[in-house]
């Protein structure tokens, strides 16, 4: 059973469109994981809307989980511009983590209050509802997903789907390096190895592909300590300890240019290098899909 | 054939220049740099081609490491998609293995021992 994995939104913060970012992608986060019939949406970003576009253009009814990381704008503010929202034949789960979390649900609706969005949250055609994904473990079609609370300001959730053997994990915005066992040590000298947190090893163990925010480089970092996004080549060393597979650097800095992602990657590429890593590393870029 | 000059030098062209004048086209072109049959410039031609080691491909690749019916490249609203056709040795877009992708100009598309670079909408001049 493959996965079929499509970056609809690669960028930080805020849409960032133009001839500078035109390799990457300018729109906000929005992840397309495919499984069989079954149809998981991981952001809500302003990528989200080319993937209703998409969808659309495929022609089937949609029925969609959508797993949202934290509700900042730039992983939900594509929703109210979701084609398949509008259509009555859609069905759209939108999970919190406890039953009865209905933050996510409810933020969801609150940037589509007449104030900020002429067209009213109860007024789309779908059928909207809110689930959650319990204690560990939620059995949503083939998947297993799973879900970790990671280290940002106000909060955020990685999530991984298992489905016969294979992983991917979703991290993003999670400012790893704040837990680092050697976060000091790393500051001031960042050649050396990277201790990463257990839980996050674990959470990430053996994954076919890790999709994390990596917005910062090493320089970059130092002048946004506690911003809630982490070095990309602290990364390479989760990847390299947790046995990932592939990694694929997203919620690239609207700062960043296509030539500055390119340096950024070499840069991860060169610590891979420099610390045994094998697994493939690669820039998360706006219309490609894996097949896992 | 005298042309109009305006008094701020700009030339203003009357229909025997434009019938004169050369068609400039824009192609999207796949410049072959690796493997059998390198270095050719490939022009895509129509909405859809297949690329593979059939004859009936619409782009036919001479190298058993390419599969029968390896790629399509399809044009939708003046965008260029790959797509890998389940073949044996995969697809690698910028050395990554991919299933499907928007191909943006300057990328490395390598099938078995085969190298293209993608180039979108390369000028192309005729009479």
């Amino acid at each position: 059973m493959d996965f079929f994995v499509t970056f609809w939104g690669v960028r930080g913060s805020i849409p960032t469109p133009g001839h500078a970012t035109h390799r990457y992608g300018g729109n906000t986060a929005c992840i397309e994981v495919q499984i069989e019939d079954t149809l998981f949406i991981l952001d809500g970003g302003s990528g989200l809307r080319m993937l209703g576009a998409d969808l659309i253009r495929r022609n089937k009814d949609v029925h969609a989980h959508m797993l949202f990381s934290h509700s900042h704008w730039d992983h939900i503010q594509g929703f109210p511009f979701f084609p398949p929202a509008y259509n009555p034949k859609t069905r759209l789960e939108v999970y919190g983590t406890k039953e009865g979390d209905q933050k996510i649900y409810s933020l969801l609706s609150g940037q589509m209050q007449d104030r900020y969005f002429p067209v009213q949250f109860s007024d789309l055609g779908a059928v909207i509802g809110p689930a959650h994904l319990g204690g560990g473990g939620k059995q949503i079609g083939p998947a297993t997903v799973n879900f970790l609370h990671t280290e940002h300001p106000g909060g955020s959730m990685a999530f991984s789907l298992e489905c016969n053997g294979k992983k991917i994990v979703y991290s993003t915005d999670n400012e790893l390096d704040l837990r680092l066992k050697n976060r000091e040590a790393t500051l001031e000298n960042p050649l050396i190895s990277r201790e990463c947190p257990d839980d996050f090893i674990e959470f990430c163990s053996d994954a076919d592909l890790l999709i994390a925010d990596g917005q910062y480089t090493d320089e970059e970092y130092k002048t946004h300590i506690n911003w809630g996004h982490p070095r990309a080549t602290t990364l390479v060393d989760l990847s390299k300890s947790a046995g990932v597979k592939q990694l694929a650097i997203t919620h690239h800095d609207p700062m960043q240019n296509d030539e500055l992602v390119d340096q950024k990657i070499d840069l991860c590429r060169k610590r891979a290098l420099y610390i045994n890593f094998e697994g493939d590393i690669f820039g998360a870029r706006e219309g490609i899909t894996l097949k896992i | 054939m005298s042309r109009d000059r305006t008094i701020d030098g700009t030339i203003r062209l009357n229909a025997d220049h434009v019938v004169a004048a050369r068609t400039i086209v824009r192609r999207d072109i796949l410049s072959q740099v690796e493997g059998p049959g390198s270095p050719q410039q490939i022009m895509l031609i129509g909405d859809r081609n297949v690329v593979g080691r059939s004859p009936n491909s619409d782009i036919q690749m001479r190298s058993n490491m390419v599969s029968r019916r390896h790629l399509s490249l399809v044009r939708v609203g003046g965008e260029v998609y790959c797509k890998d056709l389940d073949s044996h040795n995969g697809l690698l877009l910028n050395g990554i293995k991919i299933h499907k992708a928007t191909l943006k100009d300057g990328d490395t598309l390598q099938i078995g021992d085969i190298v293209f670079v993608f180039y979108k909408g390369v000028q192309w001049t005729s009479s």
